[in-house]
């Protein structure tokens, strides 16, 4: 992050004399008014902030989205099902700013992943030093792509995201083994499920899985494509306390 | 409904879904599509038969040699040899085309090991022992009638493919206390397999299909695992 900042610098002083920064550079050149110099100091260091963090947002999508689910998360009570619906820019980086979110509140828990094997998330994250001790990973795309599959204890391979009985299964086993009082389910996603399953199966299958969400007491997110047809949206929804939208 | 006395089927989660077993000495027929392991059920049956509640069993195989059977077993790892060595467990293989023959074969072995259980597999195979449709179903009839007079409960096996045979000439209708369905249907890309109970007289069934996993130990019906994909 240090470092990114560093060249972010480097970046700005190069630019300054184009944009905002070459109009602020431009006003401060006017000395005769001190209390004027003062404020344009003070708007040129707020504007070259904001730059700063609208570089970092655009550099950083997924800060941005972490940022939204910790806003949409925070304001709801202890335990929900939710729907997070987030656009094809977004949701390359959701999979993993939730468990950021999760991890980070100290929740343990299960995360479905449909989309990105979870060797990939568990490296990707084991970079950023989040400890996914805590979380059951179930995985149903390394085993029909033929990617690698971790010997791993936290990690159960489903054939395929067609198979929502063995699906089940493995969701109910994980939620044996989750034992603290704060936990968390996600899957990842719904729109996967779509694909592979005719949505009905899929509503069924959904409506199953909130039932033991709430039933178990689990913080609960299925992540959804924006671009779902919309009454497929208002059927998964009936399921879910809320639409957030990400 | 007071509750009968029953043969536990010891196969994990067949139970579950009959309430506690088959009521003793029901004859049933266990109709499959190819390939939905049928004959491990049976096999299972008596195997945990034998092995759990220490009764004896006999298999009648109107197909399969006795050594293909063995070998079939040793795959789950079911001493199958042992319990024939200890008259816990019988095959029986029947080549000539004779029915009454037949009867009194399985007669004097149910005798012989003072068995509890038995299998016929496959049901099938007894339309290749009478040229005329009449004749089979009166003496299967009288053979479902015996195997409940002489105190057994009795499986035999039915493939629900075959067009002619999805009745077993009429044993399911008339003479069997229960009907055991097991499915190996194909999806769009792949198959599934589940069991159904279509009835189980004197007891309470589940009316839902449940999934099916053939395991290393055998097979495994997932009692309280519902199925998402649509069976047709």
């Amino acid at each position: 992050m240090a470092e990114i900042k560093k060249n972010l610098g480097h970046q700005k002083s190069a630019a300054a004399e184009t944009g905002g920064i070459k109009k602020a550079g431009q006003e401060s050149g006017k000395a005769a008014e001190t209390t004027r110099l003062e404020k344009t100091g003070q708007e040129s260091g707020k504007n070259r902030a904001d730059e700063i963090d609208e570089l970092m947002r655009f550099l950083q999508p997924g800060r941005e989205v972490g940022l939204a689910i910790l806003r949409a998360l925070e304001e709801l009570p202890e335990k929900y099902v939710v729907l997070m619906v987030a656009n094809r820019k977004k949701y390359p980086v959701l999979a993993e700013q939730l468990i950021k979110y999760f991890v980070g509140k100290k929740t343990e828990g299960i995360f479905i992943t449909t989309n990105k094997p979870a060797v990939d998330l568990v490296e990707g994250l084991r970079k950023e030093k989040v400890d996914l001790g805590k979380v059951s990973l179930i995985d149903t795309v390394s085993k029909r792509s033929g990617d690698e599959e971790a010997d791993a204890h936290n990690i159960i391979y489903i054939e395929s995201p067609e198979n929502l009985t063995e699906l089940d299964s493995a969701v109910n086993d994980c939620i044996e083994k989750v034992q603290g009082k704060n936990r968390f389910f996600v899957l990842d996603s719904m729109s996967t499920l779509l694909v592979y399953n005719s949505e009905r199966t899929v509503e069924k299958f959904m409506h199953s899985l909130s039932g033991k969400a709430r039933a178990k007491q689990f913080k609960t997110v299925f992540t959804l494509a924006s671009e779902t047809r919309q009454e497929t949206l208002n059927i998964l929804s009936q399921f879910c306390d809320k639409v957030i939208e990400i | 409904m007071p509750d009968p006395e029953r043969t536990k089927t010891g196969v994990p989660g067949l139970d579950d879904i009959l309430y506690g077993g088959i009521p003793r000495n029901n004859l049933v027929v266990i109709s499959g599509d190819p390939g939905s392991g049928k004959t491990c059920l049976c096999l299972e049956f008596l195997y945990y038969g034998a092995v759990k509640y220490g009764e004896a069993g006999v298999y009648v195989s109107l197909e399969e040699s006795e050594g293909e059977i063995i070998g079939f077993a040793e795959l789950f790892g079911w001493d199958v040899k042992g319990l024939i060595e200890q008259k816990l467990l019988s095959i029986v293989t029947v080549e000539l085309y004779d029915f009454d023959k037949l009867k009194n074969t399985i007669e004097d072995e149910i005798a012989r090991l003072q068995a509890k259980r038995l299998v016929i597999d496959p049901g099938v195979v007894f339309r290749l022992y009478f040229d005329r449709e009449l004749d089979a179903r009166k003496r299967i009839l009288s053979l479902g009638r015996m195997l409940k007079r002489i105190g057994c409960t009795a499986v035999i096996t039915n493939e629900i493919s075959l067009e002619k045979a999805s009745s077993l000439f009429g044993l399911e209708e008339y003479v069997a206390d229960g009907v055991i369905l097991l499915y190996h249907t194909k999806l769009e890309d792949r198959f599934i397999r589940s069991i159904g109970i279509l009835k189980m007289r004197g007891t309470k069934i589940s009316e839902r299909l449940h999934p099916i996993r053939i395991t290393k130990d055998g097979i495994k019906i997932l009692s309280k695992q519902e199925l998402f994909e649509e069976v047709k």
